[in-house]
């Protein structure tokens, strides 16, 4: 099989126009679909050679993370894990070592699998996915581009080049957590992405997505609706999981297993909400306590 | 107090370690020869079916060399450890998906590999049963002779009825344990080619090559001095590399086409080819007087045996014989059952049967403690085997029974540690212990002999063979380490040969715990029988020289010797000590010696997702005595992982006899992250016949690392788990299962 080594986001999408091609960013799951015969190309768009697809760029009020950036790398970034700790955490988190230096986050979401890590915490940042096609480049909000499991917007000869979302502000705070099989190398059970925005202590936004729980991440707007107005330190976050979990099994209905997931989602959303209140509160005031728990 | 003791006890360095880090060790998979052409099997995909096979499509494919398949096979067309129920190649019947119908030889791996889609099979599906207590039946489709279950162990003891009616307090619970597989780093791989005198020979990763070279010679229909077996370094056993797989198949094309042939299994052919784990279902009740003494237990365990015996009549037997506990029971009502289904074969997995049914006794000790309101450690204590006890089958365990200090110094390392971290909300936290005894050795009346020889080099070196196979447990270390302590030389004056069938005595299996007991004993012996006659000839030598002689260095002893037309060499055997069981009340002796192990765990359960986090492990583990602490602490660890992945993690998925999870994506063991901190406290009580005291743990490692973490994740949570593995799943279910509805 051929594979080309473009330089240029301009030459990989002039090479995606001829022909039956599949763009290799990573090629963690590419190469083992290839091996198997699951999926088939003419050629492969490598873009291991285009240097500014690696970049990640942070300015005082927002971020854009190239399409080729590894979890290694935005595990290796001291800016997101101060600023952004919902991403760093889910890019450490992501498979293992091995995996982290070669999977890369563009290459995590237009592979657009149901359990992807980085789609809910990209959504509940409100990122734009940044795509180049023929006619130019163009920017698709992350929420609408996942289409269904496997599928994304993106045009058989466009090429995403990239994400860009605002620097959490003041008041702003965002927690990922995911239940895996183990604690590394496993594909999500669930995961949960939780960013409020908060003035004083009330919560005056709310975005909650989980993964794993239907063909692409979803936004859980009864959950949201609850979180809202609420007091940051107050609220009662088991109310606010039980919404949760009858969300979800509303939506994924009688499958075997939602008996676990229905529980299990509880646990995982908490642990996202709590993640993303520290984050809030890690500058601005002492402990406000989540109660350490006794046996 | 403690012998003088020069090499025994100390941690050498594996004098396997430095090849085997550096990468230079020879696996199987790394051999290269010239001419070599390549091996790829067809196996059955039908559970329970007749099939009939059309190879000719596969033979003219351009670069294949051979099609064999039943029709092809010189001898006997079968193999087994116990009944040769397995076949080469399906001559027919199938029963279990997997099964070998024909091996394909070609010029390359990838010719070998695209002609085997070619050979066709026709199935006539035949009925076909998956659960052993369906196949027991009358009813049930029958996969062997006239009924499926091949095995019933009977243990009788005392008047298990009238006991019960005097119990204070009984508990009472039925257990599952998954099917599992070994789980080794190296997939079954082998190379085969011709000498010159017509003698085939097979490299091969084996735990047993003696008797690799028996079942070979048989299926080729040549004498066993025609057939020989060189042991590759071995990537994991664990019990897997006891049937054959790749060595016939390899030997049948190697004699046909005289050339070299090699094989490498995929992970997933891994999968398929080798044994598994019993899943047992038990049925187990124990009652107790008011004081906490134990006075009954009545028992069924029922084992899927797969399609094939394997090991499954030793199996089930080991696991009637530990039903008990390392306690002292005076009534005991014990039957075990082996049963066939058209599931894949089940045989030897560390701890043979004595690993599933710890996860019942030890569950029911920690109920009966709560129902009692008596501390577990307290109640074990009380019950627990000492040197004097009698088993359930009426053994006197004589000596080396350091149960009680195992427990004690377990139970004492788990209170003291604690998790600091403050908890989490939605977290629980618990602890538990475990206490467990393992019979070493092949049991029940089995000629259980282990043979060495040990000779003078010219180099002024021992040179000690041994049929004993390295299987990353680290015997060609412990066995040099005895030998050299029992000849008074340095650890580097002894060189082990252990590899190859033409040059060693058979020195029986890997497995059973049994080579440092057994084959230390045997290389003990001769080394001591060498150590003596030395020291005669020396004492001669010097005679002959008016006894003018101080030291004489072995090389110029050699040399001395070789001068008188003598060789320095000694050979002895050992053999174990067992008796046959009455086969009405199983009453006997049927292993020796016992190892003992007490093992505390302390679990972080999280109330909502269910996962749980073993965080702290101590395991208080009898030696005997430590030949090698540091790789005593490697099995401890080693066990535990293995007995952690079991608990919480693996299961094959199983459908109509069909292996769902074929690699390690979704068949889950633990990575470095999910293991937790391990302290091993090595228990030393020397076994007098045992080579400097120590007695087998490859297996008894294991066995308290289930109930442990179970008991503890009771402790956290409340919640009892009897189905393994205690998954996030399992554990939800078992905490929330009645008020489902509630939440």
């Amino acid at each position: 099989m051929e594979i080309f080594l473009p330089v240029s986001v301009e030459e990989a999408v002039h090479r995606l126009e001829s022909g039956k091609a599949k763009v290799l960013a990573g090629g963690t799951d590419l190469i083992l679909a290839l091996q198997k015969q699951e999926v088939h190309a003419d050629y492969l768009v490598d873009l291991d050679r285009i240097a500014e697809l690696r970049k990640i760029a942070i300015s005082d009020s927002s971020v854009i993370v190239g399409s080729m950036v590894t979890f290694s790398a935005l595990a290796g970034n001291p800016i997101l894990k101060d600023k952004v700790p919902a991403l760093w955490d889910m890019a450490r988190s992501m498979g293992a070592c091995q995996i982290q230096n070669r999977a890369t986050i563009g290459g995590n979401i237009c592979n657009a699998a149901p359990a992807a890590d980085s789609a809910p915490v990209l959504m509940a940042l409100a990122a734009d996915c940044i795509v180049m096609g023929p006619e130019g480049e163009r920017v698709i909000p992350m929420e609408g581009f996942l289409a269904g499991k496997g599928k994304t917007v993106l045009r058989s000869c466009e090429l995403l080049t990239g994400f860009a979302f605002g620097l959490p502000g003041p008041g702003e705070g965002c927690g990922f957590a995911k239940l895996g099989k183990r604690n590394a190398l496993a594909i999500s059970t669930i995961s949960c992405a939780v960013r409020i925005k908060a003035e004083g202590r009330r919560i005056i936004a709310a975005d909650v997505f989980t993964g794993s729980l239907g063909p692409t991440a979803s936004r859980e707007k009864n959950t949201e609706a609850f979180l809202k107005g609420k007091d940051i330190g107050m609220l009662d976050t088991e109310q606010a999981a039980v919404l949760l979990s009858e969300e979800v099994e509303h939506r994924l209905g009688s499958r075997a297993s939602i008996v676990y997931k229905r529980v299990a989602v509880k646990g995982v959303f908490k642990e996202a909400f709590r993640k993303a209140v520290e984050d809030v509160l890690k500058e601005s005031m002492p402990d406000l306590g989540e109660g350490s728990g006794s046996k | 107090m403690k012998p003088m003791l020069n090499t025994v006890g100390k941690s050498a360095f594996r004098v396997d370690a430095r090849e085997k880090v550096t990468g230079k060790a020879l696996y199987p998979s790394d051999i290269v020869m010239d001419g070599m052409v390549y091996g790829c099997t067809l196996r059955s995909e039908k559970p329970s079916a007749e099939i009939t096979v059309d190879k000719s499509a596969a033979l003219a494919y351009p670069g294949v060399l051979a099609v064999l398949t039943a029709e092809d096979v010189p001898g006997a067309n079968h193999h087994g450890v116990l009944f040769k129920d397995h076949e080469v190649f399906s001559s027919g019947r199938i029963r279990s998906i997997g099964e070998p119908v024909a091996f394909v030889v070609a010029e390359t791996a990838a010719i070998a590999r695209q002609a085997v889609k070619l050979v066709k099979v026709e199935y006539k599906i035949l009925p076909a049963v998956f659960d052993p207590r369906e196949a027991m039946q009358s009813d049930a489709p029958l996969l062997h002779g006239d009924s499926n279950i091949l095995y019933h162990y009977k243990l009788r003891r005392g008047d298990v009825e009238k006991a019960f009616e005097v119990c204070d307090v009984i508990v009472e619970n039925h257990y599952e344990t998954s099917m599992v597989d070994h789980a080794f780093l190296q997939p079954e791989a082998g190379v085969a080619y011709m000498e010159e005198d017509g003698t085939v020979v097979i490299l091969v990763a084996t735990q047993y090559p003696h008797f690799d070279r028996e079942e070979i010679a048989e299926a080729l229909g040549l004498s066993q001095e025609k057939v020989r077996v060189i042991t590759t370094a071995v990537g994991g056993a664990f019990g897997g590399r006891e049937d054959i797989t790749v060595q016939i198949h390899l030997a049948m094309a190697a004699m046909k086409l005289m050339r070299p042939v090699k094989t490498v299994y995929t992970r997933e052919e891994s999968f398929l080819a080798h044994s598994k784990r019993h899943p047992m279902y038990i049925k187990c009740r124990t009652g107790a007087k008011k004081d906490g003494t134990l006075y009954a237990m009545e028992a069924e365990i029922i084992g899927d045996a797969g399609a094939h015996a394997s090991w499954a009549i030793n199996i089930l037997r080991k696991a009637g014989v530990h039903m008990t506990g390392p306690y002292v029971i005076p009534n005991v009502k014990v039957d075990s059952y082996a049963v066939y289904t058209n599931n894949p074969f089940t045989g030897a997995m560390r701890g043979f049967g004595a690993a599933q049914v710890p996860i019942a006794y030890e569950q029911q000790m920690d109920e009966i403690a709560r129902k009692l309101n008596i501390n577990p450690l307290e109640l074990r204590l009380k019950n627990c085997f000492r040197a004097g006890s009698l088993t359930a089958t009426g053994q006197l365990l004589e000596e080396s029974v350091p149960l009680e200090r195992t427990l004690r110094a377990a139970a004492q390392a788990i209170s003291r540690s604690g998790e600091e971290a403050p908890l989490k909300a939605g977290k629980k936290r618990g602890k538990g212990i475990a206490a467990i005894f393992y019979g070493t050795g092949y049991g029940n009346g089995f000629p259980d002999v282990s043979r060495a020889a040990a000779e003078l080099t010219e180099e002024g070196k021992v040179r000690v063979f041994a049929g004993a196979t390295e299987v990353g447990q680290g015997a060609k270390t412990v066995l040099s380490q005895i030998a050299a302590e029992a000849l008074e030389v340095s650890l580097s004056d002894v060189v082990l040969v252990c590899e190859d069938t033409r040059l060693t005595p058979d020195s029986g299996t890997a497995a059973a715990s049994r080579q440092t007991y057994n084959t230390g004993n045997g290389i003990r012996i001769a080394c001591e029988k060498l150590r003596i006659e030395l020291q005669a000839f020396t004492a001669e030598v010097s005679e002959a020289q008016g006894n003018l002689l101080k030291h004489i260095s072995l090389k110029d002893l050699y040399q001395a010797a070789i001068a008188k037309g003598r060789l320095l060499r000694s050979e002895a055997a050992f053999t174990a000590r067992t008796s046959r069981m009455d086969d009405e009340t199983g009453q006997g002796a049927p292993y020796w010696p016992y190892t003992f192990a007490a093992y505390g765990v302390e679990v972080e359960v999280d109330i909502e997702t269910g996962k749980t986090d073993v965080l702290k492990a101590v395991c208080a583990q009898d030696v005997g005595r430590a030949v090698n602490p540091v790789l005593v602490e490697g099995q401890i660890e080693g066990g535990f992982a293995m007995g952690m992945s079991w608990t919480l993690h693996e299961e094959l998925g199983l459908e109509e006899g069909r292996i769902k999870n074929r690699n390690f994506s979704k068949y889950i063991i633990p990575t470095a992250l999910d293991m937790p901190e391990i302290e091993s406290i090595i228990v030393e009580d020397p076994e007098t016949s045992a080579p400097y005291g120590a007695k087998g743990i490859g297996e008894p490692v294991m066995l308290a690392a289930m109930p442990a973490i179970l008991n503890a994740i009771c402790d956290a949570t409340g919640a009892r788990i009897t189905r393994l593995p205690a998954s996030p799943q399992e554990i939800v279910k078992a905490m929330y299962g009645k008020e489902r509805k509630a939440l």
